[in-house]
């Protein structure tokens, strides 16, 4: 059985000679390559063909994200996984959309990583954990052109509207005839029809959707 | 007997360590192993040496098994191998075998007896002496692993605590950098310098001095932790003259180890205020010196290469805030030349800003390339540790676990730290993806629900243009949460052709608008004037709407007309 050819792309020197002993030390995995910044991650990609890239996002001459763009556009059969320190959402999701096959942070074991190469290798794609749950919540959050009759009651809007101006439980209750408790009852029903679990975050939902606009007066 | 007694003094005199460098026939253990030999070899050979029957030697020593005497060889065997490792062991068990050897063959009357029981002795020795072996290496490993515990946990310790004096002295050069460039009243631009340096570099003394060009002289304006007599002693220092008109003079930093031999020393209330160690660096502005700045210690103390860079670094931004302000008093002083004063107060404050994003710039860097992946690499070492030391303890694994997460936290910390200081994202992906990034930050952090949108069809400008309207919406979004009581906000981006509008607006209470800059300064909202200054550096136009009661906007547009 032939080896995975790995390549590396990393400005760190420690950092990288770290990487590729761990990678060394595994039977079935080679490291063909090394680069030191983005733009030699695109020309050493190109010259070696390595089954399986390991990239950092932030290099010089070329960032992680461009580089693994230009690099998937010429050879879309790499699989490109990022190792990085950043666990920005705005990151990830311009990776994903770039084509990376997995998302690792800088913190994660050397067992872990091997694994991860050995997936991508075998075309699955990895996300560390905390990765993964933001990227299924990112991909189930609205966005502004889907806008969707909302779910909510019209009771249950109003009182919506009224906690989003920061109004207590107890003040909106006395604003609209209930008491203290329904209204709670009612703001419990809004949370779980929207899947949050705070006020600041349905306010940010109903905000989102448009339902909700700063204008609005109680 | 006398051995006994010797070896007893020698164990009272604290000779007794566990590995002496001293060859093996100096220590005393040897000897002890070579008389236990030779008893064994005694009670083997009775006859032959000292001419005793065996059987009438056993009656004596009361024991009636005959060939005990063969057992006996295991203590200095054992011994053996206890003291000096499996070689030591089966070098005595070969020379055992060695003296039993012509008894077996030529003398003994039950010679398969014999030789069983010889072969079970040697057997058992053997094993013995492995057994000790395999203890003494469990104990050697056990005690490498603690030691190299122990260097981790120091190294990690000492790392910590380097990191977090980095993170103090950086959060200072921000936090004075905030204060004087934001400040335009002199005086509390030098009150803060000098209290602040005092703080973060952890000193008794700090003293502001300026210089005044037409006397010639350095001002001492101000100072912290010095008596009056020691101010009234310095009056009409004249530039060149003692150490801090030296660094005014030449403009360079200056680390003074000891005042009192020294001959550039020319006032004397210097040693009598007990002042030892000083580092003076020079306040500049425009490459011009505009004073200096000392910090001192009543003791002997050094300064490192950090601690003077980062004086130095103070020493800029004070410098620039200094003449900032002389020429915003100059102006109102001279109110016929307000129009010129004020444009050059606005080439200042955009000196300031730059600066300060450069070094914003520089620092975030640093973090990122040196500290946080320094940490990774710690992280790994205590991984490569934890699986390669072999023996541990449950509560070894534990504290190395412990450790990790701790590094972790530490390393999310700085890394949040670093973006708040340059967002990396803008450089790698520019200006909408980190509003949406401001937006999810603040919501998480403050409890304020904000969303970011664009309108229009996106496109980029220029680093410099995109970095100054983040900073604005960042601005302008600190306002939100530091004074509106909002709990809503919006950033919405709208692009038109040829024009691009960024508006931040939130429904909280609201406040009075004035325009003039003047009273914006005046009633504390530099924030606002920060705004302003930025959306001129770009040749942006800001407005700022409020009404009591019903939120704020921010809007600042763009005209792109080149496009």
């Amino acid at each position: 059985m032939s080896k995975i050819r790995v390549m590396l792309a990393e400005d760190h020197t420690i950092m990288r000679e770290g990487t590729r002993e761990f990678i060394q030390r595994e039977p079935d995995m080679e490291v063909v390559a090394e680069a030191a910044d983005g733009e030699a991650a695109v020309n050493l990609a190109a010259q070696f063909k390595p089954d399986v890239i390991v990239m950092d996002i932030r290099m010089p001459k070329l960032n992680g994200i461009e580089a693994t763009t230009q690099i998937k556009q010429r050879f879309p059969r790499v699989a490109i996984l990022i190792l990085t320190a950043y666990d920005t959402d705005q990151y990830i999701f311009a990776l994903l959309e770039a084509g990376a096959a997995g998302y690792l942070l800088k913190g994660v074991r050397a067992q872990e990583l091997i694994d991860a190469i050995r997936a991508v290798y075998a075309g699955e794609s990895v996300l560390h954990p905390v990765i993964a749950s933001r990227v299924i919540r990112r991909a189930m959050s609205p966005t502004p052109e889907t806008k969707p009759a909302p779910p909510l009651s019209d009771r249950e809007m109003e009182i919506l509207r009224l906690a989003a101006r920061g109004i207590s439980n107890k003040d909106i209750a006395e604003k609209i005839f209930l008491s203290p408790r329904t209204v709670q009852v009612h703001l419990g029903n809004v949370f779980s029809k929207l899947g949050v679990a705070s006020r600041t975050e349905a306010v940010l939902f109903g905000l989102k959707r448009g339902w909700l606009h700063l204008e609005d007066l109680p | 007997m006398t051995e006994h007694s010797e070896i007893a003094g020698i164990i009272r005199s604290g000779d007794f360590k566990p590995e002496p460098p001293a060859r093996f026939w100096k220590q005393y253990r040897f000897w002890i192993i070579v008389i236990l030999f030779a008893i064994a070899v005694l009670l083997h050979y009775p006859q032959q040496l000292i001419g005793i029957s065996q059987s009438s030697l056993f009656t004596f020593l009361g024991t009636a098994r005959f060939s005990a005497e063969r057992v006996f060889f295991l203590i200095p065997v054992s011994y053996a191998s206890f003291v000096f490792g499996l070689r030591g062991g089966a070098t005595a068990l070969v020379l055992a075998l060695a003296v039993m050897l012509p008894r077996l063959i030529w003398m003994t009357t039950a010679q398969p007896d014999a030789f069983l029981e010889t072969g079970f002795i040697i057997a058992l020795g053997l094993l013995m002496a492995l057994w000790l072996e395999s203890m003494r290496r469990e104990q050697k490993r056990r005690e490498n692993s603690v030691e190299a515990l122990q260097i981790t946990r120091q190294e990690v310790q000492q790392y910590l605590q380097a990191l977090e004096n980095s993170q103090k002295a950086l959060e200072t050069v921000n936090a004075i950098g905030l204060v004087v460039s934001q400040s335009l009243d002199l005086q509390m631009v030098l009150e803060t310098t000098a209290e602040r340096v005092r703080e973060v570099m952890d000193l008794d003394v700090s003293l502001v001095f300026l210089a005044n060009k037409q006397t010639g002289e350095l001002e001492l304006r101000a100072w912290r932790g010095v008596s009056e007599e020691f101010v009234a002693g310095l009056k009409g220092l004249k530039i060149g003259e003692g150490f801090n008109g030296r660094v005014a003079a030449s403009g360079q930093p200056l680390v003074v180890a000891n005042p009192a031999g020294d001959s550039r020393l020319t006032r004397e209330v210097v040693k009598q205020e007990g002042i030892f160690t000083q580092l003076i660096v020079p306040l500049k502005s425009r490459e011009q010196v505009v004073g200096t700045l000392t910090v001192a210690e009543r003791y002997a103390r050094s300064f490192s290469e950090d601690e003077i860079d980062l004086l130095t670094a103070i020493g800029r931004q004070v410098g620039i805030a200094i003449e900032n302000s002389r020429l915003y008093q100059q102006e109102r002083a001279f109110a016929g030349e307000q129009k010129d004063m004020q444009e050059k107060l606005r080439f200042y404050l955009q000196q300031v800003t730059r600066a300060q994003e450069e070094e914003r710039k520089r620092i975030a860097q640093e973090l990122h390339d040196d500290t946080i992946q320094n940490m990774v690499l710690l992280m790994r070492q205590i991984d490569r540790f934890a699986t390669s030391a072999g023996y541990l303890t449950p509560q070894q694994s534990l504290f190395l676990e412990e450790l990790r997460q701790r590094i972790s936290t530490v390393s999310d910390e700085v890394r949040r730290f670093t973006q708040d200081l340059r967002p990396s994202i803008l450089d790698d992906l520019g200006l909408l993806p980190t509003l949406e990034w401001l937006a999810a930050d603040v919501t998480k952090n403050f409890d304020i629900a904000v969303v970011a949108s664009t309108t229009g069809e996106p496109r980029r400008f220029s680093p410099d243009t995109e970095l100054n309207l983040f900073r604005i919406a960042q601005e302008a979004l600190r306002n939100v949460w530091k004074h509106s009581h909002a709990t809503m906000a919006q950033i919405k981006v709208d692009f038109k052709p040829g024009k691009m509008t960024m508006t931040v607006s939130d429904n909280g209470r609201g406040f009075e608008v004035v325009n003039q800059v003047d009273e914006l300064t005046r009633s504390g909202k530099l924030g606002l004037v920060g705004m302003q200054e930025r959306a001129q550096l770009i040749g942006a136009k800001t407005t700022v709407k409020s009404v009591p009661g019903k939120g704020t906007t921010v809007a600042v547009e763009l005209l792109d007309l080149l496009r």
